[in-house]
Formats: structure tokens, C-alpha cells, sequence
């Protein structure tokens, strides 16, 4: 073979092995990019079904302080008086929460929470490990000038297979407070 | 020679392609559906309480979304008490279908205030101090704690999405109560 022949040869099969190793990185990338790609969809689906179970949460401490308005001011107020003992803050505070937390074990005297209800019902019609609760549940009152008003400040949180939401909600509420 | 090792390197590629393009395909389906059914529980979360609890005519509950292509609307319509319904929205050719199942998952008593009424109600707990301002409150009464029964229903919601091939679906659940009073 003559010298010319043989370095056009050498230089095509240069160029081949290039082009091949380029091939090849890019199958590579490709492969593994849409491997990392595919628990995302699970993901995804998971923390839209959690992000709707704190909103069920939020709904359920919303709406019982709609129907216990008075009650609520009250433990509000006793939460926040210098003279209560951390005894008193604490049966009041866990007395007012309890609806919200829906342990599995069965509580003291038989008592099912409305949360606990409502995480069974949910886990039965999507079959999924859904859970929820309210870590808080506080009145924000805004003092200005010639004003006084009040919110109500829900932290809830939902959870289904490992992912978690967590949603503040600040609500409005219409008190007419004394002079 | 130099075919072979082409054809080496070029079947792992097609392979690898037609898997990233399934992949990518399923992938924005999947998001479609994920969108659609939190689209329509948002709507319905904010609609009336009445559509969902009773809805002794058809009512229809119109909403859009806004995708890359454009806005797509459609409507679900509702009906029973609690309400049913369904919705189909076309995106990029590919139909899904909404369907809705409003369930009480507590009922009221309504004012009734019988044992059976009050069985079925949400019941709230809770233990109030007694009102004597500028004193200090008496100490907490061991386990005692008052008990309230809802007059109202409360609703849960479950929203079930299908896409086209009817293979994907996703289900959305969440509650409603009814905040008029």
C-alpha cells in the first residue's frame, strides 16, 4: 500500500471513531437524562394530592371557627394572658386542635376525629397513603389608625407517599370590637 | 467496516430517542391531567355551595386553561344532590375527560336536633374558660370538653381526570364546608 493511501485510510477511521464516540456520548446523556426523568411524573401527581389534603385541612379549621367564633376568642384570649400557666395553655390549645390531628391509634373514650375521618375517607376513594393537620390556628389582629381588624392565620399541612405541602391561609373575619 | 460500527453506535441511539420522546410524550400527558383536575377542583372550591349540594337542575360550571397553544374552556355540568357531573376538555387533540362525585361526608342536622340528626354531623370539641374578665381563669377541668354538632353538610369532593387513551388517571379529593352562616 502506498504511504498516501495508507494515511487516508488511518485518517477516515480517525474520523470514524470520533464521530462514533460523539454518537455515543450523546446516547449515553440521553439515556440517563430520561431515566432521571421518569419518577417525576409520581412526584408530581403525589404533591398535587398532598397540596389538595392541606386544603381540606385549612377548610375544616376554618370552618369551625365559623361555627364557634365565641369559643375560639376565648381560648385566643387565654392563650395570650400573661396569668395563664403553661398547664392551662396547653389543655386549651390541645382541646381546640385535637379535631385536627387524626392519629391511627384509637384515642381516649373512643373519640374519631373529624380529620381522621376525613384522611380515611380520602385514603379509601383515591387508595392512596394521604394524610393531614393543622399545625396552627391563631388570631392576627391589625391595629391602625381608626381600626381594628381581625384574621385568622391557618398553617395546615398535607402529605401523600412522602411528599408534603404545607399552606398558610389568612383569612378575614368581621368583628366589631368595643371602644 | 466502517458500516458496522455506524450501525453500532446508531441502534442504541433510535432506541434511546424513541424512549426519550415516550417518555417526554407521557410526561406532559401526565402534567396535562395533574393541571386539569387541580383546575377543576379550584374552580369548584370556589363556585357555589349550593351547585355542589344540591343541584336540583343541571348546572353548568364553566372554566378555561391556559396552555402553551392558547386558552381551552369547557364546562362541567352538575347535577344531583350531592351533585355528579362531567366535562371533557380537548388539548392539542388529546380529550380529557373530568368527572366529578360530591359526597357529604358529613351531613347536618339542619336545626333538628335529634340523636339520628346529630349522628351523621360534623361535631367539633372544645373546652372554652369561663368568662370572667380580669380574672385569672379557673384551672383546666381534667378531660371535660364540650361538644358542638354542625347544622351544615360538609362536602368532599373527588375529582377524576382520564386522558385520551383512558390508561392515565388521576384522582383529586378535597373537602368543602359550607362558610354562608
Amino acid at each position: 500500500m502506498k504511504p498516501f493511501a495508507a494515511a487516508r485510510h488511518g485518517f477516515a477511521l480517525v474520523t470514524l471513531l470520533l464521530f462514533m464516540m460523539v454518537l455515543l456520548t450523546f446516547v449515553g446523556l440521553l439515556h440517563f437524562s430520561s431515566r432521571g426523568q421518569k419518577g417525576v411524573h409520581t412526584r408530581l401527581f403525589d404533591q398535587t394530592k398532598a397540596l389538595m389534603a392541606a386544603r381540606a385541612a385549612v377548610e375544616l379549621a376554618v370552618y369551625k371557627y365559623r361555627m364557634l367564633p365565641a369559643e375560639f376568642y376565648k381560648v385566643n384570649r387565654l392563650l395570650h394572658a400573661p396569668m395563664t400557666s403553661t398547664a392551662e395553655r396547653d389543655f386549651f390549645s390541645a382541646a381546640w386542635m385535637n379535631d385536627f390531628s387524626g392519629p391511627s391509634a384509637a384515642m381516649p373514650g373512643g373519640f374519631v376525629s373529624p380529620a381522621r375521618v376525613i384522611i380515611d375517607e380520602m385514603r379509601r376513594e383515591t387508595g392512596d397513603p394521604i394524610d393531614l393537620g393543622v399545625d396552627g390556628c391563631e388570631l392576627v389582629t391589625r391595629k391602625e389608625s381608626g381600626y381594628v381588624k381581625d384574621f385568622l392565620r391557618v398553617k395546615a399541612w398535607g402529605s401523600c407517599n412522602g411528599e408534603r405541602k404545607t399552606l398558610e391561609q389568612l383569612v378575614e373575619v368581621e368583628v366589631t370590637h368595643g371602644p | 467496516m466502517a458500516a458496522l460500527l455506524l450501525a453500532l453506535a446508531a441502534v442504541p441511539l433510535i432506541q434511546s430517542f424513541s424512549q426519550s420522546y415516550e417518555i417526554a410524550t407521557r410526561q406532559v400527558e401526565q402534567e396535562t391531567i395533574a393541571k386539569v383536575a387541580e383546575a377543576a377542583l379550584n374552580k369548584l372550591m370556589s363556585g357555589r355551595f349550593d351547585d355542589l349540594n344540591a343541584a336540583v337542575v343541571k348546572v353548568a360550571v364553566p372554566f378555561e386553561i391556559q396552555t402553551p397553544a392558547g386558552p381551552v374552556s369547557a364546562k362541567i355540568d352538575l347535577l344531583g344532590s350531592p351533585a355528579q357531573g362531567t366535562g371533557t376538555f380537548v388539548i392539542s387533540g388529546i380529550p380529557y375527560r373530568v368527572q366529578v362525585a360530591v359526597a357529604r361526608m358529613f351531613a347536618g342536622h339542619h336545626g333538628v336536633l335529634t340523636p339520628a340528626a346529630t349522628a351523621k354531623a360534623l361535631t367539633f370539641s372544645y373546652a372554652a374558660p369561663a368568662n370572667t374578665m380580669g380574672l385569672p381563669p379557673p384551672p383546666p377541668p381534667g378531660l371535660v370538653v364540650a361538644t358542638y354538632s354542625c347544622p351544615d353538610d360538609f362536602l368532599r369532593i373527588l375529582v377524576k381526570v382520564t386522558s385520551g387513551r383512558g390508561d392515565r388517571e388521576m384522582r383529586l379529593i378535597t373537602c368543602r364546608g359550607d362558610m354562608r352562616r
